[in-house]
């Protein structure tokens, strides 16, 4: 009996068969390129990079915030030596809840960021290869691509040198979105209708998306505008029922999922923040933030530096510039795939993989075309205030090479397929080996740079700074960082404080009015939407504003005695909003699971 | 889709092609009509200027006239915020174009600096128009600004620096005419290129190896080029130099000078005959791209695509012809294109000459080949060898002295390893044919060359240095088997023979991964491959014997120092090639060469896993090495954004050409130096020529050194009697005017090209009539 509830047997009956050669050689790849993928966590230290130390900032805070009962994490009163901060709210941050448990359970700081690493990087190379071996049908095509994706410079500097969290975790679910497109515009109505919700189109475009919003708004923006492009292009197809019922299920399904997030963001981006003065910082600035061909082409990405015109505008002197540059392998991918079109002629090549490969082609390279200086950028940003508005939101155009990477990588896999086909087995092993040696050439270089280049830093709970806002995007507008120190109270006149305390977020106060008129006190947190003070007894509420250095003023009435909490409280339409998700997700995994009840049934 | 097929099915080609000819006849006639329309200008003075804190003065100390003024006693009470303190335009909109801020202002003390914003701050508006400090002891300053898209709210500032005082008079931008002359030439250009391809197209479609090729050779010029395709321009080695050699030919050219021999341009006005000495015929293209408008640095990297370009195209053609196929073919000129020595030569060194002379080199190869095919078997297709040879040498001559001395001394080599093939009468008469046809064509530019080199200059000093020192600047092993060449440091050795002071670093001599496999590949092959001559097996050990042999003497294993005691004539030629590195051109034209005859024989001869092993090998090393080098220039080259204001005349890098003995750091800007009782009433300096009137009221001649630089040709003639006056050099090599006794009049100091230099040019100007008319006849008898 224990031997039938074992997990070996349990796999072994689900799988009715052992693992073949290629399959345990696909295994041990994908081992392969996660452990190289992820070699630099692999060491006593973590090499400090970029966004680290805010990245690192954010578990704290949500661990802090979930140990105080506050699920979900909304603003957490960690930040900014207990001020809080709204990183939570405008920043999607449910998957580092992972790593926050970890730290709950007693990880340290830095064993809990590699943890998080090693999984994204895992279900990376997952997702990767599942979408492409669903689309080619075949395991070789699938690795090669994986292979591409998971060390193509880019996704390494991303990593390790910007420790780009967000941007890292968004890039496990581009290749969701290509897949959910690809079903979307190819699966035939009928094969769709039989084969149920986890083989369609808008389920898996859904999840691409959920992903997306609940780790980067950038990169969903990004990956928003590229579908929007693929639908236009697309549009004989878009416009038939069957074909944009799968868009408006899509979005159905992401809009009610994530309502959770995506309604206190809404909400909270109609105030002023920093981001938005920095956005405006852009104007002009988009195009000069761009990559040269130079510095695209290079087969040896350093790994060492940061863009400099980030530091120019967030005045910090950088030093080297960094890479940007998808690496020799793939870059030789996108030769060899326009060398393949000049001796293939259309009519001998499938017309699926075909439009799907002229497409990822077309889309890498306008990508591409979009980081360097070259896009008139500064045209269209001139044309259109929603323009300027679009790319002061993406920040800097090199952004753009999350997608080339992603595209680039599907090209390559349908450039091996492709050959794989065509019976031109030089030109099949020519290409495996070339590409597959200057892919590994530019990861390994990259990687032995940073290596060589880093600093090495044994990160402690003592070593964590509350204070660590990376560029403080979310920060209301005009707030003067420096002053956000200490725990001090501002009392207008005539308010006698008898008792306070700050924690976690939260301030007890006990007050008395002495004056005629009503007066106020500051408290030592930062103002947003939601703050709330009520009477400790009666639990009403008392007024409360923003002071002019954006911190939470409470009004006291003339008279008053007595005391009060001052809190976060989400207001009553988030927690609709919560509910929904739940009863969205709960209602998608009822659905998934009766179809899979009625396929069993039915192969019964 | 389906539409635009349906509409393009109605239309003919040749309607297509008409309306196409019909919208660039258009666009090229609004680009005229914006050329004639005047130029835009507006100008802020006096009041129209704003400042919070400034108060407006007129006439300022009574010569400096009205304007806004500040100083230290109009801080805003409390704060000493210099933020506020300044004087500015009001905001304004301008239509895109380019255009000249100028910036009237006095101002006693340093710290005081301009700067300017706009509502969308494009890095073509604010790029080193940042807090740039203003000079006082100048009044005014000029700022180069263009932008592609209409600028709107532009502002110009003017911040005072809190010591001394600061006047701004007016501050006035003014359209230029440079853009558009600029935008009438790119639609002018596209369009011929355009319709050049639709109508080569229309006799013969590419096929998909024709299309692969062209399409790796597009790829190929990019990636060489890659370091030039950015707002920038990477600036190290010569290429100060070679940027003030264009601006000097323009200038020249402008002034009526053709062809031109001593530019006035050159330091600060006092010439320098760096055209006499320097082959500058292809160079009158990016000056000819200036005089229409383009920045200095956006006709530099014109220069530099066009060049490479023509190195793709020449070393394919080349070695399609001696191959007669295409993969040898491009392998070799991938193999070309990407050798480090030759990236090295383009971007770290600037040498322009060196890199222009590499497209050439190929040339004379095939030109060799032919002649000695015809030597050989009889083939009727080597009887215009000479033709080719003689394009190459003249492509050289033209453009390098150094690489032709050096490609001379190899072609000698050749000649005399094959001397019973040379001396058969047919290859003799298609030598002759070539000498003969390169000196008339280029005796333009040999006589002056040859008359000036009677006498001394600095690199006959230069020269001299290399005695017992050449094989000390040779190369190790170490240094030429480096797969990745780094993109920094110079010559150490140049340095230490120029003075110059170098970075610690020194740079790569490598021929690269791929060269040097071919290499190895080929020797190998050599073992293996069946004995049996042909042509092609003959020049392939012939190329491999030179690329060795070539590499050998860049090191310092070579027996320089026992050959240059052996015989002052080596001695001369090793001091004109000054470095044994330079032989380094040579092994990488080999090398790739013999790339290409790799290919070839593999594919003829060995297995298909091999042909593909050594094409997949030597591609990708070549590609590593190139790439490496490449990247590493990115990451340590200076970024620099040149415009004209920043190309100095005075950038002679080593002044090779100046007159022995010169010290060109007694050249004052504008000073006559006069004996006697010589009276001067007038005087006027251009650049390159004087205008004096003066009187000699002493018994005895007297002199005036002008201020410019003595070389053979400087004249100086009476302004009405049209007479010459003597003209010496003076003690400090300056152009000595005698007077004689009494003298009373005006004379004109200017250079003028004697007599036999312009027989010259109409001898070469015959031949190359003669030439082309030779073709032409040749082509129709062949019809």
């Amino acid at each position: 009996m224990s031997e039938k509830v074992s997990p070996e047997f349990l796999w072994k009956e689900h799988r009715k068969q052992n693992l073949d050669a290629p399959e345990k050689t696909i295994l041990f790849s994908l081992i392969l390129l996660v452990a190289l993928s992820s070699a630099p966590i692999f060491s006593f230290y973590l090499n400090g990079g970029g966004d680290l130390q805010f990245h690192l900032c954010r578990i704290e805070a949500i661990r802090q915030a979930l140990l105080t009962g506050q699920f979900p994490v909304r603003i957490s009163g960690y930040w900014n030596n207990g001020y809080g901060y709204a990183s939570s709210v405008l920043y999607g941050e449910v998957f580092l809840y992972f790593p926050a448990l970890l730290r709950i359970i007693g990880f340290s700081p830095q064993s809990a960021y590699k943890m998080y690493l090693l999984t994204a990087n895992i279900f990376t190379c997952l997702s990767s290869y599942y979408c492409l071996k669903k689309i080619c049908g075949e395991r070789l095509s699938a690795l090669m691509g994986t292979a591409l994706y998971m060390l193509v410079p880019y996704r390494l500097s991303t990593l390790h040198l910007r420790a780009a969290v967000g941007e890292y975790t968004a890039m496990i679910f581009l290749p969701l979105v290509i897949y959910g497109l690809y079903l979307i515009y190819t699966q035939p109505g009928q094969e769709r209708k039989e084969n149920g919700v986890v083989h369609s189109g808008w389920f898996w475009l859904a999840l691409g998306f959920t992903g997306l919003i609940q780790c980067h708004v950038i990169s969903t923006f990004m990956a928003g505008l590229f579908t929007a492009l693929v639908c236009v292009i697309k549009i004989r197809k878009t416009i038939r029922k069957d074909v944009w019922m799968q868009f408006v299920k899509a979005a159905v399904c992401t809009l009610l999922v994530n309502l959770w997030f995506v309604l206190p963001f809404l909400d909270y981006m109609r105030f002023d923040y920093n981001v938005s003065g920095l956005s405006v910082h852009s104007r002009g600035r988009f195009a000069s933030h761009a990559a040269f061909l130079s510095q695209m082409i290079s087969f040896f990405p350093q790994g060492e530096g940061a863009s400099i015109v980030t530091g120019k505008i967030w005045d910090t002197d950088y030093g080297t510039e960094m890479s940007y540059t998808l690496g020799g392998g793939m870059m030789l991918a996108l030769v060899l795939y326009m060398v393949y079109c000049f001796y293939y002629k259309e009519k001998d090549r499938k017309p699926a993989f075909r439009e799907m490969a002229n497409l990822q082609m077309g889309l890498c390279i306008l990508s591409l075309l979009m980081a360097t200086s070259w896009f008139p950028w500064d045209f269209l940003q001139q044309r259109s205030d929603l323009i300027a508005w679009i790319t002061g939101s993406i920040q800097f155009p090199w952004r753009f090479m999350t997608i080339s990477s992603v595209t680039g990588a599907f090209v390559s896999a349908l450039l091996i397929y492709e050959l794989r086909r065509c019976g031109k087995k030089d030109f099949f092993y020519g290409a495996i080996v070339s590409v597959g040696i200057l892919t590994a050439l530019s990861a390994n270089y990259f990687l032995q740079d940073y290596e060589k280049k880093s600093e090495a830093d044994y990160i402690t709970c003592n070593d964590i700074n509350s204070g660590w806002l990376g560029c403080a995007e979310y920060m209301p507008s005009g707030t003067d960082g420096t002053t956000l120190d200490g725990d001090r109270l501002q009392e207008g006149g005539g308010l006698a404080v008898q008792e306070y305390v700050r924690k976690e977020g939260v301030v007890d106060l006990t007050c008395e009015n002495t004056g005629d008129e009503e007066t106020y006190v500051d408290v030592p947190i930062l103002y947003y939407k939601g703050y709330t003070a009520r009477e400790t007894g009666t639990g009403e509420r008392l007024m409360v504003l923003p002071a002019d250095n954006k911190r939470v003023r409470v009004i006291i009435p003339a008279g008053y005695q007595g005391s009060f909490e001052v809190r976060f409280e989400s207001p009553w339409y988030w927690r609709v909003s919560e509910l929904i998700s739940i009863v969205a997700v709960a209602g998608l995994a009822v659905m998934i699971c009766m179809e899979n009840f009625r396929k069993g049934h039915k192969s019964a | 889709m389906n539409v635009i097929n349906k509409i393009t099915e109605k239309i003919s080609p040749r309607q297509m092609f008409a309306a196409l000819v019909a919208v660039e006849i258009l666009l090229a006639a609004v680009a005229v009509v914006l050329c004639l329309k005047p130029e835009r200008e507006y100008i802020f003075e006096g009041q129209e200027l704003e400042s919070a804190h400034g108060i407006y003065l007129e006439n300022f100390l009574e010569e400096y006239g009205n304007g806004y003024y500040l100083d230290n006693s109009l801080f805003p009470e409390g704060t000493e915020d210099l933020e506020e303190m300044k004087i500015e335009t009001p905001k304004t909109d301008l239509p895109r174009g380019t255009y000249e801020v100028i910036i009237n202002y006095v101002a006693n003390e340093d710290l005081n600096t301009y700067t300017c914003r706009a509502k969308y701050n494009t890095y073509q508006i604010i790029y080193g128009k940042q807090y740039v400090g203003l000079d006082p002891d100048e009044n005014s300053v000029a700022v180069w600004m263009y932008s592609p898209l209409k600028i709107t709210d532009y502002q110009m500032s003017v911040r005072y620096g809190g010591a001394g005082y600061l006047l701004v008079n007016s501050i006035v931008i003014r359209e230029t005419k440079e853009w558009k002359c600029v935008s009438l030439f790119f639609i002018l250009f596209f369009s011929l290129i355009i319709d050049g391809w639709l109508l080569w197209r229309r006799k013969r479609k590419l096929d998909a190896s024709q299309k692969t090729i062209f399409f790796l050779s597009v790829l190929l010029v990019l990636l060489s080029s890659a370091p030039i395709l950015s707002f920038y321009m990477n600036g190290v080695g010569d290429l100060d130099f070679h940027l003030a050699r264009i601006e000097a030919l323009s200038h020249a050219l402008k002034a009526g000078q053709f062809p031109v021999r001593l530019p006035g341009y050159w330091c600060g006005g006092y010439g320098y005959a760096s055209s006499i000495f320097y082959g500058e015929l292809f160079l009158y293209f990016p000056a000819a791209l200036r005089i229409i408008g383009f920045t200095p640095q956006g006709a530099y990297k014109i220069y530099m695509l066009c060049v490479n370009l023509s190195t793709c195209l020449l070393t394919y053609y080349c070695l399609k012809k001696i191959c007669r196929e295409r993969l040898s073919a491009f392998m070799g000129t991938a193999v070309y294109m990407l050798a480090p020595q030759r990236l090295i030569t383009l971007h770290l060194f600037g040498a322009v000459g060196m890199y222009t002379a590499m497209v050439f080199i190929p040339v004379v190869i095939y030109g060799f080949y032919l002649i000695y095919r015809q030597g050989e078997d009889g083939q009727e297709e080597g009887k215009y060898g000479w033709l080719w040879l003689f394009a190459g040498f003249s492509g050289l001559i033209q453009c390098h002295v150094i690489n032709t001395f050096l490609v001379f001394v190899f072609a000698l080599l050749v000649c005399l390893i094959k001397i019973r093939i040379t001396l058969r009468k047919e290859v003799l008469l298609q030598f002759v044919k070539a000498v003969g046809c390169t000196i008339l064509v280029n005796l333009w530019f040999l006589l002056p060359f040859l008359d000036y080199m009677r006498f001394d200059y600095k690199m006959s000093a230069l020269s001299t240095h290399s005695r017992g020192r050449f094989a000390a600047n040779g190369t190790f092993i170490s240094q030429l088997i480096s797969f990745f060449p780094h993109a920094e440091g110079c010559s150490i050795s140049a340095g230490m023979e120029w003075g110059i002071d170098t970075p610690g670093v020194e740079m790569s001599y490598t021929l690269g991964g791929g060269i040097m496999l071919a290499v190895i590949l080929y020797i190998v092959y050599g073992f293996y491959r069946k004995k049996g001559d042909s042509p092609l097996r003959k020049m392939e050990n012939m190329i491999l014997g030179i690329c060795l042999l070539s590499l050998g003497m860049t090191t310092i294993w070579f027996p320089w120092d026992f050959l240059q005691q052996r015989s002052d004539l080596i001695a001369w030629i090793t001091g004109s090639i000054q470095f044994p590195w330079r032989f380094l051109n040579i092994a990488s034209v080999a090398g790739a060469f013999l790339s290409a005859f790799l290919i070839y024989e593999l594919r003829r001869h060995a297995k298909r896993e091999f042909l593909y092993g050594a094409i997949l090998s030597v591609g990708l090393l070549s590609l590593i090495s190139a790439d490496y080098f490449l990247q590493d220039y990115e990451k340590h080259s200076e970024d620099r954004y040149i415009t004209s204001d920043e190309v100095e005349s005075w950038a002679i890098e080593v002044a090779e050409y100046l007159p022995a003995g010169t010290d060109d750091t007694t050249f004052e800007k504008d000073a006559l130096q006069q004996e006697g009782e010589l009276e001067i009433s007038a005087y006027e300096r251009g650049e390159g020529t004087v205008a004096l009137t003066c009187e000699n009221t002493a018994e005895s001649e007297t002199y005036v050194d002008v201020p410019i630089l003595y070389y053979k040709g400087y004249t100086a003639r009476d302004t009405e009697t049209k007479e010459k006056l003597t003209v010496i050099p003076a003690d400090n090599k300056r152009v000595r005017v005698i007077l004689p006794a009494g003298y009373e009049g005006s004379f004109r100091v200017k250079f003028e090209s004697p007599w036999y230099w312009r027989v010259s040019e109409v001898i070469s100007l015959a031949a190359v009539v003669a030439l082309v008319a030779g073709m032409i006849a040749y082509r129709r008898k062949k019809r």
